[in-house]
């Protein structure tokens, strides 16, 4: 009888699960004349800028209408893995670089754009932040992200201060603001990806830049090479120079600290100039893009690709989603992105109108180096970026040593590149 | 008595109907989804796709492999000191409040709603405004301990590793309080009044009721109290979340096993998912929860029994 | 009868050190929002100096907030409403008839008492997603019922064994079926323990902001605490907006409790004691 009854139970939660399958999957969009594709970001912050590019697309290809629809960036990789793995979702999808997107190319859920015209248009490097473990490119690069140093520049001037040009003068600078009871530099501990933002603006003239990260690559050195503990013996001489109590000011905290002229300098990305611009419209504000290495004329810049756009496999319009591709491909739409944003446009022989864009953007083409812990340690579960930055907040909290946090990612590093194999065997498996 | 209402004359087989729109969306939408999750425990994973059947091996690398298993005797602790905290912050000022307002004391109503006014706002908002009192620098806290004289007592609270956790925790309390001293003082309004007139007459004292009757009273109320927040204990997340993010900041210093779950299931900005792992830690916790619930049921057993 | 003075202004001291205590951040939360930014930084405790509505004029025009007031009412009203129907069904079912499953329905709606349902998200996902409901305000009503159940059918079921039945066999006499008995006669009799359970239910529900973050992503169907998220990450560094944005998103539940604090609170309290 109990038997019976939970068996009829189960019966019944499970028809009604079935029952629910039917009907939910196969409601297609009912499209009249105009294709509407679906467009998935995480860039809330930029839903105008957006709809204003995609108005200039939908002029030109009337047949398109295309629906951005941005999602809260914490929560962006759950709702996309979703979509994708139910097969409902969008038809473009904004992906994560790197290993984020490579994941998603190798299992499948991806169309191949290398045939798309104007791929040319892109420098090779910025491509491989959407290519999957075949070679193929799956993503149209939007923007390049440069990590920077913001200043005061009436705070500089007030001291005669020039913006330093090597870890030196910047040494020698902190040391003259601190002299005169300014915070040299402000910097949110408490969200530790600006921990690692910050090791990857102040650090590659101290790790070897370019010469160190191909080791990396080529497995050559690993993380406990004494390279990189150069970099954590920089970031520890730091320390003295950050705002007080800056591991309890999280990033709002740390931008609040530099638009009200407390602090006469700031690490960041680019992509916070808008929102220093807004804040305190009076700011003036100059951008220190990288140290020069020694017989280096040119201060080597830490850029990276943001995010790429790419088209789902089995979507219904891969033909009008392919064609704004090509549109995201064309220089038109790379002034367009810079214009309305004020960002790093990723496509080539794009000039910016904001003077410290434009500066930001010749310095990144003249020399610059990838992020490394993004570029190279973005995997894993967790992944070693993660680990190492939330391991810099213990070095500067007193918890641990840097022999240990270097210790630490390179063990996470060595298991995240198992556990990638795992998945990769995994996935053959299923074919 | 049973036999007597079967023979009755209305159709019999229509009063299921009175249980089965509960059993059914409680099956399909909690248990259900429940019972999937404890069995993903069981699979490997690539994305949301279950692999294959391994056995114990999540809760093997769980529990023997780096990083995780400092991650979870970590977040355990953490879990470990969330409860006793509480049970000196939530529960005996609760406690302590609701014996004062049961007292004779003018504003009764009016005590009692401002103490249990935190519990309308939402954690998004407590988490919020809390974030913002207990910022370092312009921060109402620090800047009132200031003007006060108590610049000794200023921390930079939410990024110190000695001071995060418990100011989650007091925040936490902060919105608990009132709704636990409501149920302390419907424990102590249950209790006959006559009991404490007869112990007058007898001339005990405020301090001899206090400890001879009163606490005695509400003991089973305690006890159900403090595994309600030994099971609230571990299952935090909400402050945690978004106070402090999802890996606990800083330097996991307030990460709980919720958080170190949701790390693992649902994957950090830039690092992937294990959803395998995510649901051992999910089992292990309902195990936990469940060997508290039993402890209570055994207590309210009890409680029936003696009446 | 007599009281120690000496006790008495202890008392009334821990009152007011716990009204302060209590009364504070929501007091600051309330001032701030009527500062200008620049004026929380510098003086973040005093009193604004003009008491003027521009935050909330900004906030209300960036953000959504009538649509979000609407969407939080439509699944607060529905989620509330549905699980005391349906719970006080089940706990009538449980209570009154003698069925041999019933001790085995008894455990099956412990297990959601007992474990926590944020668990179980993703496999909830997954089911909404094969439902068709992710995205839906529909989503978030079947997740609240579903989990505000167990604990409504439990105190429901305790409530229902403290009442005598010889009311309900009466009317079983006066020729009443089940559900009229059930609606006439039974439903009167416990309205403390229907307004445990919605109050309770209504807390939770109308706060909540991690289901709609998991499932709902269209603006236009965000609650309110969803809504002040987006808030959040747009206006992180403008204090005064995000103070109006709280206040604002706490006013509909502090009105309501104002008007209805004692009824609040005695519910609770007498709720409680069944």
């Amino acid at each position: 009888m109990k038997e019976k009854l939970l068996l009829g139970i189960f019966f019944i939660l499970f028809s009604g699960i079935a029952a629910g399958c039917g009907n939910g999957g196969g409601s297609g969009n009912s499209s009249e004349d105009a294709v509407e594709l679906e467009m998935y970001s995480w860039r809330t912050e930029d839903r105008s800028a957006y709809e204003e590019i995609i108005a200039a697309f939908e002029e030109e290809n009337p047949d398109i209408k295309i629906k951005f629809n941005p999602f809260e960036a914490t929560e962006y990789n759950t709702i996309l893995t979703n979509a994708l793995v139910s097969g409902t979702g969008p038809d473009i999808v904004q992906l994560r670089p790197y290993t984020g997107a490579r994941t998603i190319a190798d299992n499948g859920y991806l169309v191949a754009l290398d045939d798309i015209e104007g791929l040319d248009n892109f420098d090779e490097t910025y491509l491989e932040a959407a290519q999957g473990s075949d070679g193929n490119t799956y993503g149209i690069p939007l923007s390049l992200n440069i990590g920077l140093i913001y200043y005061n520049i009436d705070i500089f001037n007030e001291y005669g201060l020039e913006p330093p040009e090597t870890w030196d003068d910047f040494i020698a600078v902190s040391q003259e603001l601190k002299n005169n009871g300014v915070t040299p530099l402000s910097v949110g501990g408490r969200e530790a990806w600006l921990l690692s933002m910050l090791h990857g603006v102040i650090t590659p003239t101290a790790y070897g830049g370019n010469d160190f990260v191909e080791d990396i690559t080529e497995g050559e050195a690993d993380l406990t090479d004494p390279r990189m503990m150069e970099s954590l013996d920089r970031m520890e001489e730091l320390t003295e120079y950050i705002a007080d109590d800056f591991m309890a000011l999280d990033d709002a905290d740390s931008t609040a600290l530099f638009y009200t002229e407390e602090a006469a300098m700031y690490v960041n990305g680019d992509f916070q100039l808008e929102v220093l611009e807004n804040s305190n419209p009076d700011l003036s504000i100059g951008v220190i893009p990288g140290f020069k290495e020694e017989g280096s004329d040119d201060p080597l810049v830490m850029n990276w690709v943001d995010g790429s756009y790419g088209v789902v496999e089995g979507t219904e319009h891969e033909e009008e989603a392919l064609k704004f591709m090509e549109f995201m491909a064309s220089p038109e739409f790379g002034q367009l992105f810079t214009d309305n944003l004020t960002r790093v446009s990723a496509v080539e022989g794009v000039t910016a109108s904001h003077d410290i864009v434009k500066q930001i953007m010749e310095a990144s083409e003249a020399n610059s180096t990838p992020y490394l812990m993004l570029v190279e340690y973005g995997l894993g579960s967790p992944s070693t970026k993660g680990i190492f930055e939330d391991g810099l907040q213990g070095m500067y909290l007193g918890e641990i040593t840097k022999e240990e946090l270097l210790e630490q990612s390179q063990e996470n590093a060595e298991r995240a590149a198992e556990e990638g194999v795992e998945e990769l065997e995994m996935i053959e498996e299923d074919e | 008595m049973a036999k007597n209402k079967r023979k009755n004359r209305y159709k019999k087989h229509l009063v299921h109907l009175f249980i089965l729109p509960a059993a059914l969306i409680y099956g399909v939408f909690q248990l259900y989804p429940l019972i999937s999750a404890a069995l993903n425990s069981f699979y490997s994973f690539n994305g949301f796709e279950r692999v294959d059947f391994i056995g114990f091996q999540n809760f093997i690398t769980l529990f023997t492999e780096k990083p995780y298993k400092d991650f979870f005797l970590n977040a355990f602790s953490h879990n470990w000191i969330y409860f006793f905290v509480t049970v000196i912050t939530q529960l005996i000022i609760s406690l302590i409040l609701a014996l004062i307002i049961h007292s004779k004391i003018k504003g009764k109503e009016f005590f009692k709603s401002m103490f249990f006014l935190p519990k309308l706002l939402s954690v998004i908002v407590i988490g919020f405004l809390f974030s913002l009192i207990l910022n370092p620098t312009r921060g109402a806290l620090n800047t009132l301990l200031e003007a006060i004289g108590l610049e000794a007592f200023t921390r930079p609270w939410l990024g110190d590793m000695s001071t995060a956790l418990l100011s989650v925790i007091f925040v936490d309390s902060w919105a608990s309080i009132g709704f636990s001293m409501l149920i302390f003082l419907a424990g102590l309004q249950a209790i006959d009044k006559e009991i404490f007139e007869a112990a007058r007459i007898d001339g005990a004292n405020s301090f001899t009721v206090l400890f001879k009757i009163t606490l005695p009273m509400i003991g089973p109320a305690l006890m159900i109290m403090t595994v309600l927040t030994f099971i609230g204990s571990f299952e935090t997340f909400e402050y945690v979340f978004a106070m402090q993010g999802s890996s606990g900041g800083p330097y996991y210093s307030t990460d709980v096993l919720t958080t170190f779950f949701y790390r693992l299931a649902f994957g950090t900005v830039d690092g992937g998912q294990a959803i395998g792992l995510g649901s051992a830690v999910a089992v292990v916790l309902f195990i936990i929860i469940g060997m508290a619930t039993s402890l209570i049921l055994f207590v309210f057993k009890r409680k029936d029994f003696e009446r | 009868m007599k009281t120690n003075p000496l006790l008495q202004t202890i008392k009334y001291t821990v009152l007011a050190l716990f009204t302060f205590v209590f009364g504070y951040p929501i007091f600051l939360m309330i001032v701030s929002s009527f500062k200008e930014n620049a004026e929380i930084f510098t003086n973040p405790l005093s009193l604004p100096t003009s008491f003027n509505l521009d935050n909330y004029i900004e906030v209300w025009e960036v953000v959504n907030f009538s649509n979000y007031i609407v969407n939080s009412i439509i699944v607060s009203a529905s989620a509330v409403f549905i699980v005391l129907f349906v719970s006080s069904l089940a706990g009538y079912y449980l209570s009154r008839y003698k069925f041999k499953w019933n001790p085995y329905l008894l455990a099956f709606f412990m297990i959601g008492l007992m474990l926590p349902m944020k668990l179980a998200v993703i496999p909830l996902y997954m089911t909404m997603l094969k439902l068709g409901l992710v995205d839906t305000l529909f989503a978030l009503i079947f997740i609240y019922v579903a989990g505000g159940i167990p604990f409504a059918v439990f105190l429901f079921y305790g409530f229902f064994r403290t009442v005598p039945r010889a009311l309900e066999d009466s009317a079983r006499l006066d020729g009443c079926n089940d559900f009229q008995v059930y609606y006439r006669i039974v439903l009167p009799i416990m309205k403390p323990a229907i307004s445990i359970v919605g109050i309770v239910n209504l807390i939770n529900v109308w706060n909540d902001f991690f289901y709609p973050l998991i499932f709902i992503r269209t603006d236009s169907l965000s609650t309110i605490p969803l809504g002040m998220l987006t808030l959040f990450g747009e206006y992180d560094t403008q204090w005064n907006l995000l103070f109006a944005g709280l206040t604002l998103s706490s006013l509909p539940m502090i009105i309501a409790f104002l008007f209805a604090s004692r009824q609040f609170m005695d519910s609770l309290t007498e709720g409680a004691v069944k």
